[in-house]
């Protein structure tokens, strides 16, 4: 591609050091495309090498004013566009104004970088990291650039404490029921376990679900925007139960795309997630009760695998969570909440 | 997602059974190529059309057959990969097929592959199983849930632990885990199963019923399952497995469910558990709604309890004690226990009951007798409760204590001892409560009974006998009815007759009671005694003379009750009965009886029979007794017989009297006469009488105004010439007379019209005369006859005769 | 065509029951009709013999009641053959053979059946068949006479029939007899 006749001289490109055993995640680069880009976590140094390649056939030589290297963090906010904010800016220049003649690979490494948000594909922003490479050339001729995109992954520890969430709601003589998730903070690869009691039923149910909500804002003041999305529904009961059932909740976050949530990013955007409990009638009538859960990411000692058999021995939702007896948690009563419609839409 | 709903259009079953094959299809074939993943992708789409339940239970089936069958290859496929990989591999798909977010496949699936991961790590076994159980909770909608547990209960039928529990370890799964998954299963599928009765509309109920009648098995299976395991015992069955059904069962509250279920625990659970768990099982019953048939329930396990016993000979006793003492004793508090129960339905526990004894304790009556006294009680007391006198008889308690009481007869009679059931000293009570028209049901199948063993009564059953005949023709309200009269009347012959005085005492006895009845139901039982009693005189003439004379006294006596009671026809026929009889016996003074018996008959005929038609038949009889009897010497016959002539000749229509007439002629003839020493007897042979006889009844004849009938008699009277000419009597006036009746006839037949009587008349007569003719019949030709008629055809100016009227006298 | 020929049978007043064997023997379904030539005398017994073939013909014996509406005299034809029925206690002298022939030549039958002996008996008269089937009760008579409980069975085929005489005898066995029968002269 030539703009002046000459083209490109030289190709750049950018291979980062252990980019064959790294790790790779799925990870939206524009609203419709995925890409396995390499993964990082915060204080990892970010090293490898940037390679020139002179384009043989009509290149003999190429003078260039110096090459640099860059590692960006940037948010995006999509309503408005070409205001982007890097929280991350780090260079290192690789080499002063030479020619060069032949190929030619530099070295570069920026140490322990802190990376201190999660990337971030959403529908108002984005957060992402890339390391650019640049070939500077004189006037009249453009710099050789060389972009490559990687995720970044948030890890935390919680504490394993019991947090439970656990409610009773409904609509007077007609529903009403009591839910209780096992905890209120989950990280990516655990299963929400829990149970609804069905404490009155005076309408016909024809099935349940939980969708898990994910709710952007981004801005403040008056140009403060918010999405809500639901990345998934999962049905937790077909037909319609009689008074005093008991139905078990075993919700796999893995199998949603869930990210962790995110609060306050650089007082850009917050990214919180919700579990909406949806009921629907045989008139189609839906009652439902959000919930926010926080969602984390977990760091694993060995990461290829998570533990065996979560799904099974510890978690059984026997009716009862671990330790519930010990720690009853006070019940939210939030009866005052409950809505009762006609309209085919009804919050508790 | 799925939750399709009724209101989906429905998508044909032969169209959905195409689907499933589609699918299962691009199942196979990512499975041919390892790749599992996508196989349970398909098997989940696959598994969606089980979402439609608006088929049928019937279709459903079928398309959960199909759905299943194709399953199973996903089993095989599974079982193989985790043999390769124990460990990591199952514990993985198990997650994954859980992040379907589709209920119904979601649960299939966990159900194929955590039930074939344990296969290859069975220390998971009890874990995944209580998993399954308890997840498939999601599903409740009825015929889905009820399906998916089916799977479920099918899947791990080769897998549930039946290992006895290991005391060291008591952690490690056993057959105590096993029970429990099932009861856990068993429970919420009744629930499920019971919840599908109130779907939908109120008036296809009916049909719900029906429908849930068809998958009934399905719930059942949990309870075979738990009957199949080997290490299950008797005390795992009385602590833990029945009282958590039986909680179940009482609790659902729904009558289908409750008689199913109740009959399935009889028929699954081995006989030994029944034995030790009576008691908590018939408390139970007490418990069920009441639309269930109790009884049924009840004699199920009779049966089963008297199977038992049959094949293990001996008293039945379990741990709560002796089989009868515990059911009598559990019956009592049932019927105590369920206020305002029917009493039909208390009563219709006490059959179960009384065939336990029936069955089980065939040496003691006594418990028989216990029964009969307890429903004669109940029923006593619903009496006074109720302020009522009886129970209607075509009430359904009605109809049970005929069960109740049949059964005991049943089972003697089969015995071959018909009359034990009268020798049960309660029978009286419980027979005594029930209103007559029930007593006649069980009257007439006692009755019934005792005749089909062709057996008898004797003195000692007669009382107990009699009670129950009594209410047969001791009707309170109606007039009964003649089966029943036939059936007190036929009682009378029952009586055992090998001791002439004891059938004497009987039948007296029998009399008395009959006698007391209304007329018109003596009419119906008198002859009967009458009968017997002639029978007795009869029997006894040579050696018991004494009874002999007291029977036909005692015979006199009754047809004069008769006789007051204005039946004249009967009171004749059976004087003369009578007088048929005592002429075979001797005793002192037969003769004279059997004269009265006789002068009695004549004396009703004059005083008591209008009826000319009546006046016949009486007549007929009369005479034709008095050409029987044969122990009359010539005045007593003379005047016996003139009485007949006389009433001959003054019957009211001419035909009759000329019929009467010939019928008469032959007292003159072959009655048999005593000669005055009563040491032989002859025939009278009283050609001229006879002769006077038959001329009269030609002169009547020609009185008769009617020419068929005329021409009718003519013949008879020359059948009856015939007859004479042919048994020896050789007189000029008869042939005479025979030759004018020849003439007249044929006159008589060129007058009349052709007419089908006519021609029978023809021909009856052209039969005579060839028989007349000639002792050797041949076929002759009608030219040849009609020559023979001409001759023949002289006709002679008839006798001018006197009447013979009264010559007698 | 099995016919089936009974009399006499006097229940209840001589007789309780028709013997185990011959109910065992009379099961509904095989006979197609029924003769019964008089003292029925219950609707017990009326009842017993329509169970046994839907087409019953009955005469009137001295015994069965006046309001029965039975006539004296019936011809019933079946197959070829004509039979008459009477009870005989309207024949003089009773029993007697000449007597019940003066009977058939009346009635112009083939046949005739009659009772009132309570004995079975069978003739054959030029050409013509008199059958008193005996009583199936085995009932005594009038004056006290013991008999035995008898039957007899018409196996008609066209012109041609063959009776059947069943007796029980004292030891309770059935005796059956059989008697082949052919009208004499064919309707021309």
């Amino acid at each position: 591609m030539s703009f002046f006749g000459f083209g490109r001289p030289a190709d750049v490109s950018i291979r980062l050091s252990d980019e064959s055993t790294r790790r790779r995640v799925l990870h939206n680069v524009s609203d419709r495309k995925k890409e396995p880009l390499l993964l990082y976590y915060d204080g990892e140094t970010i090293a490898g090498m940037v390679d020139v390649n002179l384009k043989k056939s009509n290149v003999k030589k190429v003078d260039h004013k110096g090459i640099r290297v860059e590692v960006t963090g940037q948010i995006e906010l999509f309503n408005d566009r070409g205001n982007t904010h890097d929280f991350l800016f780090l260079v290192k220049h690789l080499a002063g104004p030479e020619s060069l003649t032949s190929d030619r690979s530099y070295e570069f490494e920026f140490p322990n970088v802190e990376k201190p948000h999660e990337s971030y594909h959403g529908t108002n922003v984005r957060l992402r990291y890339f390391v650019k490479a640049t070939v500077m050339r004189g006037m009249a001729q453009p710099n050789i650039t060389q972009e490559l995109e990687f995720v970044v992954h948030m890890l935390s520890a919680y504490p394993n404490v019991p947090n439970p969430l656990k409610m009773e709601v409904g609509i007077e003589d007609s529903l009403h029921i009591e839910f209780e998730y096992n905890k209120s903070r989950y990280h990516l690869d655990e299963a929400i376990i829990g149970k609804i009691s069905f404490i009155l039923v005076r309408v016909k149910i024809k099935h349940m679900e939980i969708d898990l909500i994910r709710r952007e804002q981004t801005g403040s003041g008056p140009s403060n925007y918010m999405e809500q999305e639901s990345i998934g529904k999962y049905e937790i009961m077909d037909g319609g139960p009689a008074k005093g059932e008991v139905i078990p909740i075993r919700l796999f976050l893995k199998s949603f795309q869930g990210q962790p949530t995110m609060k306050e990013v650089a007082k850009k955007f917050s990214v919180r997630y919700f579990l909406n409990l949806v009921l629907v009638d045989e008139e189609d009538r839906r009652y439902f009760k959000q919930q926010e859960i926080t969602l984390w990411r977990k760091a694993y000692l060995n990461e290829n695998r998570i533990p065996t058999n979560q799904f099974i021995s510890s978690q059984l939702p026997n009716g009862n969570f671990v330790n519930e007896k010990a720690e009853q948690p006070p019940v939210d009563d939030d009866k005052s909440a409950l809505v009762a419609s006609e309209a085919p839409e009804a919050a508790f | 997602m799925g939750a399709v709903d009724d209101k989906t259009i429905k998508v044909p079953l032969s169209d959905s059974l195409q689907n499933v094959k589609h699918d299962a299809f691009q199942m196979k074939k990512q499975l041919d190529e390892l790749n599992i993943d996508e196989a349970l992708n398909h098997a989940a789409t696959m598994l969606q059309h089980l979402q439609k339940a608006y088929y049928t239970p019937k279709e459903y089936n079928e398309l959960f057959l199909t759905v299943t069958n194709e399953l199973r290859m996903v089993d095989v496929m599974l079982k193989d990969a985790f043999e390769k990989d124990a460990g990591m591999a199952g514990g993985e798909m198990y997650e994954k097929v859980q992040y379907n977010p589709s209920i119904l496949p979601r649960l299939y699936l966990m159900v194929t592959v955590g039930t074939a991961m344990v296969k290859t790590q069975p220390e998971l076994t009890k874990a995944v199983l209580d998993d399954l159980v308890e997840m498939s909770r999601g599903v409740q909608h009825p015929l889905r849930g009820i399906f998916l547990r089916n799977y479920l209960l099918q899947s791990m039928r080769q897998i549930l632990p039946d290992t006895a529990p290991n005391q060291e370890d008591p952690r490690e799964a056993c057959v105590t885990d096993s029970v429990e998954l099932l009861l856990k299963n068993f429970a919420e599928m009744n629930k499920l199963w019971v919840r599908m009765q109130h779907q939908g509309l109120q008036r296809d109920a009916p049909a719900r019923t029906a429908e849930r009648k068809e998958i009934r098995n399905l719930v059942g299976t949990n309870l075979v399952r738990i009957s199949q395991l080997d290490n299950l015992t008797v005390e795992t069955y009385c602590d833990k497995v029945l009282p958590e059904i039986l909680t179940q069962i009482v609790n659902c509250r729904d009558p289908l469910a409750q008689t199913y279920l109740m009959e399935s625990i009889i028929q699954v659970f081995p006989d030994e558990y029944h034995l030790d768990t009576m008691k908590p099982f018939l408390k139970a019953v007490g418990d069920l709604h009441t639309q269930v048939n109790v009884k049924n329930i009840v004699n199920a396990l009779v049966d089963r309890l008297s199977n038992f016993a049959t094949n293990n000979e001996g008293t039945l006793s379990g741990k709560d004690g002796d089989v009868f003492s515990v059911f009598s004793g559990a019956l009592g508090e049932i019927i105590g226990g369920r206020n305002g129960l029917a009493l039909e339905n208390v009563l219709g526990m006490q059959i179960p009951l009384i065939q336990l004894a029936l069955t089980c304790y065939k040496s003691e009556p006594d418990f028989i007798n216990k029964i009969l006294h307890t429903t004669a009680e109940m029923v006593a007391t619903y009496l006074e409760k109720n302020n009522l006198t009886s129970i209607p008889s075509s009430s359904p308690a009605s109809r049970e204590t005929v069960a109740l009481m049949k059964l005991p007869i049943t089972v003697y009679a089969a015995d071959g001892a018909p009359l034990r059931i009268l020798e049960l000293s309660n029978f009286g009570d419980a027979f005594g409560i029930m209103a007559n028209e029930t007593k006649k049901i069980v009257a007439t199948f006692i009755l019934e009974k005792i005749m089909e063993a062709e057996a008898s009564i004797d003195l000692d059953h007669f009382d107990a006998a009699l009670t129950v005949v009594k209410c047969l023709y001791n009707s309170d309200t109606d007039q009964p009815d003649s089966e029943d009269l036939d059936l007190a009347a036929r009682f009378a012959l029952l009586l055992d007759n090998s001791s002439p005085k004891d059938n004497f005492e009987m039948t007296i006895r029998l009399s008395e009671e009959f006698s007391n009845a209304d007329t018109g139901v003596k009419s119906f039982l008198l002859p009967t005694i009458f009968a017997r009693f002639c029978q007795i005189g009869r029997d006894c003439s040579s050696e018991n003379p004494d009874i002999s004379k007291e029977a036909f006294s005692k015979a006199h006596e009754l047809v004069q009750t008769l006789a007051d009671s204005e039946l004249p026809l009967i009171s004749i026929r059976l004087y003369l009965q009578g007088a048929a009889s005592i002429q075979h016996c001797n005793f002192d003074g037969s003769v004279d009886l059997c004269y009265e018996f006789f002068t009695q008959a004549f004396v009703i005929y004059e005083e008591e029979i209008c009826d000319s038609k009546e006046q016949v038949a009486a007549l007929q009889q009369l005479t034709s007794t008095l050409l029987k009897v044969e122990c009359f010497k010539e005045e007593e016959h003379a005047s016996l017989r003139s009485q007949c002539v006389l009433a001959a000749s003054r019957l009211l229509r001419k035909a009759d009297q000329a019929r009467a007439i010939l019928w008469t002629s032959h007292v003159f003839w072959s009655s048999k006469v005593l000669s005055p020493d009563a040491k032989e007897s002859s025939e009278l042979r009283n050609e001229k009488k006879v002769v006077d006889q038959l001329k009269k009844a030609s002169k009547t004849a020609e009185k008769c105004l009617e020419a068929l009938l005329r021409q009718q008699l003519y013949i008879e009277i020359l059948e009856k010439a015939h007859f004479y000419i042919s048994d020896g009597l050789e007189n000029a006036d008869l042939q005479t007379l025979a030759d004018s009746m020849s003439q007249k006839i044929k006159e008589k037949q060129a007058e009349t019209q052709a007419n089908a009587d006519a021609e029978k008349l023809a021909a009856h007569f052209e039969e005579l005369e060839i028989k007349m003719k000639g002792p050797s019949p041949q076929v002759e030709s009608q030219g040849e006859e009609s020559a023979v008629s001409d001759e023949v055809n002289q006709p002679e100016e008839e006798a001018p005769e006197e009447s013979v009227e009264n010559n007698e006298e | 065509m099995l016919v089936l020929l009974v009399s006499d049978l006097h229940m209840p007043e001589r007789s309780p029951n028709v013997p185990k064997k011959f109910r065992e023997l009379l099961v509904p379904g095989k006979i197609q009709h029924v003769l019964c030539s008089g003292n029925l005398t219950s609707r017990t017994s009326l009842d017993f013999l329509r169970n046994i073939a839907g087409d019953v013909h009955v005469v009137r014996g001295d015994c069965d009641r006046s309001e029965t509406s039975w006539p004296d005299e019936k011809v019933v034809r079946i197959g070829n053959l004509s039979i008459g029925m009477i009870h005989g206690h309207q024949v003089f002298p009773n029993n007697s053979q000449k007597a019940l022939e003066a009977v058939r030549r009346s009635l112009q039958v083939d046949i005739l059946v009659h009772g009132s002996t309570h004995e079975q008996k069978v003739d054959e008269i030029d050409g013509n068949l008199f059958i008193n089937p005996g009583s199936l009760t085995g009932a005594s008579t009038s004056s006290g006479d013991k008999c035995q409980p008898a039957f007899a069975l018409l196996d008609i085929n066209g012109s041609a029939c063959t009776l059947y005489r069943y007796k029980l005898g004292s030891d309770n066995k059935v005796d059956v007899q059989p008697l082949e029968f052919k009208k004499r002269c064919p309707a021309a």
